[in-house]
């Protein structure tokens, strides 16, 4: 078999280095990972491949139930995967080709982020939410970790929403609510993970969120480059996805589900209230569990700017107090909170304030692992 | 053997046919297409025609008119386009015939074809071809192009043949038959005028599964061609199509209509 392997997978790479601290990591794809995997995960329908595709950094893979080259690449990816732990993404042509065909891929935002798929296997590469490669050449096994370092960029960011091992197939899958069809509430692994007291924080984060994607590539990145600690996080979509949902039942069912979610995690520690008057929480957050307690550290999310007696814009909300004390550079001649001076204003003060919560959130992981 | 040379050696008159089945004057320039489904199985099978080399030879020698999927892919197992194809097929309800580029490349005077493509062929000779380029992974594409050259006929093939599934395909599987020009043709359609037919091979008919499968479709059929040269002549038969006299056989096949209510209703031809 292994033999087969070899000889089937007609190689087209063109270099092999090891590149273990991801330098020249933008022209490669972030992976995150997961403990509890040792497969590829199969994507289950259009919907998920979408919230998979647009908002981040992602492998996946197009491949075929009969395709004989696929089934060896299965066999190459749960090798490759039982010792790297990274989340590689798998989805059969005719659930992909329902995406390809749909009227989102030929116009508007999305369009093109699915190209036409003659060939399985064929290895889609998506960088910040768009298609940045389809590759189509074979690999052989014994080029594959030289393919992927090529291509990939691993981080020790570790996901803590459940995956579940689909028996007689050998994948897995990620727990999807049956109702909203998106990632599901369940929180099994992450609360196992807070019961062994991982020496690591907890970032629980939207993978829509732009603050999310701030804090990611302005500090998680850099985070990752200088240590080899693991950093895990839950996303959090389908509370968010519910608590926006334009169907009132929908949505008060999940500003109550967040809140409560956001209670038993210490999100709520930075004081805030919902719509319905309900604590609640923001992302991107980070908690550290430990047996003496939590500690908790927010990025970004400061609310209620307000002129202050000399015409600065300041926050009146932030988890920071340091943040409170933030000014922005320039007055603000026109009051309205449309007008150019204003927004300027807006713009440098939230800047400033980004900046140390990026400092406060950098001190935080560094203190987590000491 | 001998029986399956039977059961296949009614394809050549269809490929033969042209523009029988219809009066209308424009489809007569056209290629006809025909459907095939299996009574035995719960899913309506659309299948590629599976053909030799010396087959198709044969048909080009017969001068008959038929499409020609001819499979270039060197991996048809890795090829999407198969997707798409199965997609029309389904849709449109047709049999296709098809072979490798390989085999392809044996016949007389054939193109040469190193991907996947379709051969238009009329009367013996290439009447357009069309490689299967990215404009055709699209099954409206594929109707658009097939319904150009060609025209559904209506006539439905029950039971025809074996159904060989290999890769994402499903194969109706013809052996030697259409090279044999000493074969009998079980019957002439050169009458048929545009009216659904349904054409069963009582040789390799289940009748409980025949039975299932009218309930199953709620299908009542018209213009049923049972054709056996075997089976039909023995009187218990009869009995089990609830026919209540052993019509004389005069020739290869008679004419039930056949409904979900009541007796079906003999009519005994060798001619439509």
């Amino acid at each position: 078999m292994n033999n087969l392997k070899t000889k089937l997978f007609l190689s087209l790479l063109a270099s092999s280095f090891l590149c273990p601290s991801c330098s020249n990591s933008e022209s490669r794809i972030y992976l995150t990972k997961s403990e509890n995997v040792d497969s590829f995960v199969m994507i289950q329908d259009v919907k998920e491949l979408n919230s998979i595709t647009r908002y981040g950094d992602s492998l996946v893979i197009v491949t075929k139930s009969s395709c004989h080259y696929c089934d060896l690449l299965y066999g190459i990816l749960s090798d490759y995967i039982s010792s790297t732990h990274e989340i590689i993404y798998c989805i059969d042509v005719l659930t992909y080709s329902e995406a390809y065909e749909a009227s989102d891929n030929q116009t508007g935002e999305y369009a093109l982020q699915y190209p036409l798929i003659k060939v399985t296997p064929t290895f889609l590469f998506y960088k910040d939410g768009s298609l940045k490669e389809a590759y189509i050449n074979g690999v052989t096994e014994a080029k594959f970790s030289a393919f992927m370092d090529e291509k990939t960029c691993p981080l020790n960011y570790y996901c803590l929403n459940d995956l579940s091992l689909v028996e007689g197939k050998g994948y897995y899958v990620f727990d999807l609510d049956e109702e909203e069809d998106t990632l599901s509430f369940t929180t099994t692994a992450l609360d196992k993970k807070i019961r062994d007291l991982p020496d690591a924080p907890i970032c629980f984060t939207y993978r829509r969120c732009p603050d999310c994607t701030s804090l990611f590539k302005n500090v998680l990145v850099s985070y990752f480059s200088s240590s080899s600690n693991k950093l895990y996080y839950f996303e959090t979509e389908p509370y968010y996805l519910l608590k926006n949902s334009s169907d009132e039942t929908k949505k008060t069912t999940g500003l109550n589900k967040w809140s409560a979610f956001s209670a038993k995690y210490h999100l709520t520690d930075y004081e805030l209230t919902d719509s319905l008057n309900n604590p609640t929480g923001v992302v991107p957050t980070l908690v550290r569990f430990s047996s003496s307690g939590y500690r908790v550290a927010v990025y970004s999310n400061e609310r209620n700017p307000y002129l202050n007696s000399d015409n600065y814009l300041q926050y009146q909300t932030s988890f920071y107090d340091e943040v409170k004390k933030l000014k922005s550079d320039s007055k603000v001649s026109d009051t309205s909170s449309t007008s150019a001076s204003y927004l300027k204003a807006l713009g440098e003060l939230k800047k400033k304030a980004q900046s140390y919560d990026a400092s406060q959130v950098s001190a935080f992981l560094n203190e987590a692992n000491e | 053997m001998k029986q399956m040379n039977k059961i296949f050696s009614f394809v050549i008159p269809l490929f033969l046919l042209g523009g029988i089945s219809s009066c209308n004057q424009q489809n007569e320039a056209l290629i006809p297409y025909f459907s095939y489904s299996d009574t035995s199985s719960n899913e309506s099978v659309k299948t590629l025609l599976a053909l030799s080399s010396n087959e198709v030879s044969s048909l080009i020698e017969k001068k008959a008119s038929f499409p020609l999927f001819v499979r270039g892919s060197t991996c048809d197992s890795c090829s999407t386009f198969n997707l798409y194809l199965k997609s029309f097929l389904n849709a449109e309800d047709l049999l296709l015939p098809t072979m490798t580029s390989a085999e392809y490349s044996l016949v007389s005077s054939s193109l040469t074809i190193d991907s996947d493509s379709v051969v238009f062929y009329k009367e013996g000779s290439i009447l357009a071809s069309k490689t299967m380029s990215d404009e055709y992974y699209n099954s409206k594409a594929l109707k658009s192009l097939f319904f150009r050259y060609g025209f559904s006929t209506g006539i439905t093939i029950f039971n025809s043949g074996y159904i060989q599934s290999e890769d994402d395909y499903s194969f109706l599987t013809i052996n030697d038959s259409l090279t044999d020009s000493n074969n009998l043709t079980p019957f002439d359609l050169d009458d048929f005028k545009g009216k659904t037919l349904n054409i069963f091979d009582f040789d390799n008919l289940s009748w409980p599964d025949f039975q299932e499968y009218l309930i199953q479709n709620k299908t009542a059929f018209q213009n049923v061609l049972f054709f056996s040269n075997e089976e039909l002549k023995k009187a218990g038969l009869w009995t089990q199509l609830n026919v209540d006299k052993t019509p004389d056989i005069l020739g290869f096949h008679i004419i039930l209509t056949y409904s979900l209510e009541g007796l079906p209703t003999l009519s005994q031809s060798n001619k439509f």
